[in-house]
C-alpha cells in the first residue's frame, strides 16, 4: 500500500472521528478525557505487571507514578522555570 | 478519593464556595471542543494572589497537597503550582491569572459547561480562545498535541461556528497567523 492509497483512508478515518466527536455534547467530550486517562492507566499497570511479575501492587504503583512523572518532565521540558523559593 | 473526576469536582466546588473566580483550561478545555483525548491532569486558572491560593488549597483537606514552590510558565509568564492528589495518579495544576492581555481576555470570556461525570458545572475558555492559546503553545513548545488540538477543534466546530475575526486578531498579536493558516489548510474534507 503506497501513500496514494493511505491518504484517502487516513482522511476517511479522521472524518469518522470528527463525526463521532460532533455527536457528543461538550460535557460528554470533557468526561471522555478523564475516562481515557483512567483506561490508559489500566493498560500501564497491566504492562508493569507483565514486566515485573514478582512486584506487589504497591511497588507497581510506585513504578507507575515514576513513569508518569518522567513523561511529564519530557512533555514540559523547557516550558517551565522553577520560581526562586 | 476515587479518580480524576472526583479530584476535579472537589477542587472546582471548593473554589466556587470560596468565591474564587476560576477557569478549567488545558486538556479538559480542548476536549470540550475537539476530538476527545486522554488528559492526565486538570489545569485550572485562578484569579487570586499567592496567599489566597495557599489558603484555598488548605480548604481542600488532606487528600490534596500543594507544592510550596511554583514555576513560571515561559509562554505567558504565568505562575503555576502543582496540587498533588497522592491517592491517585491524576494531578491538578493551578495557574495564577497573569497580566498577559490574551490570558485576561480569555478569562473574561469564559463560559459554563455541564460535566455529568465530574458532577458539576465547570468554567472553560471559548473554542476561539483555546485555539489562540494552543497556537501560541505550539509555536513555542512544538508539542504535537497542541497542533492536533487546534486542528481537531476547527474540524469539530466547523468553519461557520468560529469567530475568525477574533482568532485572527490575537494571531496577529502573537505572530501565529501563518501557523493557523497552515493548520486550516491541512484539515481534510469532512463532508
Amino acid at each position: 500500500m503506497n501513500e496514494a492509497h493511505i491518504k484517502p483512508l487516513a482522511d476517511a478515518i479522521y472524518a469518522d472521528k470528527v463525526r463521532r466527536a460532533r455527536a457528543l455534547t461538550e460535557g460528554e467530550r470533557i468526561d471522555t478525557a478523564i475516562e481515557l486517562f483512567e483506561g490508559a492507566l489500566g493498560m500501564m499497570r497491566d504492562g508493569l505487571r507483565a514486566q515485573f511479575p514478582d512486584a506487589d501492587e504497591a511497588e507497581l504503583e510506585i513504578t507507575l507514578r515514576k513513569r508518569l512523572r518522567r513523561l511529564r518532565q519530557i512533555e514540559e521540558h523547557g516550558l517551565y522555570q522553577k520560581a526562586s523559593a | 478519593m476515587k479518580d480524576g473526576y472526583e479530584a476535579t469536582r472537589r477542587v472546582v466546588e471548593t473554589f466556587s464556595r470560596l468565591n474564587i473566580a476560576h477557569m478549567v483550561v488545558g486538556g479538559l478545555s480542548s476536549n470540550a471542543y475537539g476530538i476527545p483525548r486522554a488528559t492526565k491532569d486538570a489545569d485550572i486558572v485562578l484569579a487570586v494572589d499567592a496567599k489566597a491560593l495557599f489558603d484555598a488549597a488548605a480548604e481542600l483537606g488532606p487528600d490534596f497537597a500543594l507544592d510550596d514552590q511554583g514555576s513560571f510558565e515561559m509562554v505567558t509568564g504565568t505562575m503555576r503550582y502543582h496540587l498533588r492528589v497522592p491517592k491517585i495518579a491524576f494531578e491538578v495544576e493551578l495557574f495564577m491569572l497573569s497580566s498577559d492581555p490574551h490570558d485576561q481576555a480569555r478569562f473574561r470570556r469564559r463560559r459554563r459547561v455541564d460535566s455529568k461525570q465530574i458532577g458539576t458545572e465547570i468554567m472553560v475558555p471559548t473554542a476561539e480562545d483555546v485555539i489562540v492559546m494552543k497556537l501560541r503553545w505550539f509555536q513555542i513548545a512544538k508539542r504535537g498535541k497542541d497542533r492536533d488540538d487546534v486542528c481537531n477543534i476547527i474540524a469539530v466546530q466547523g468553519d461557520e461556528a468560529l469567530d475568525w475575526d477574533y482568532i485572527h486578531h490575537w494571531c496577529a498579536q502573537h505572530g501565529t497567523r501563518a501557523l493557523l493558516d497552515e493548520i486550516r489548510a491541512s484539515i481534510p474534507p469532512l463532508d
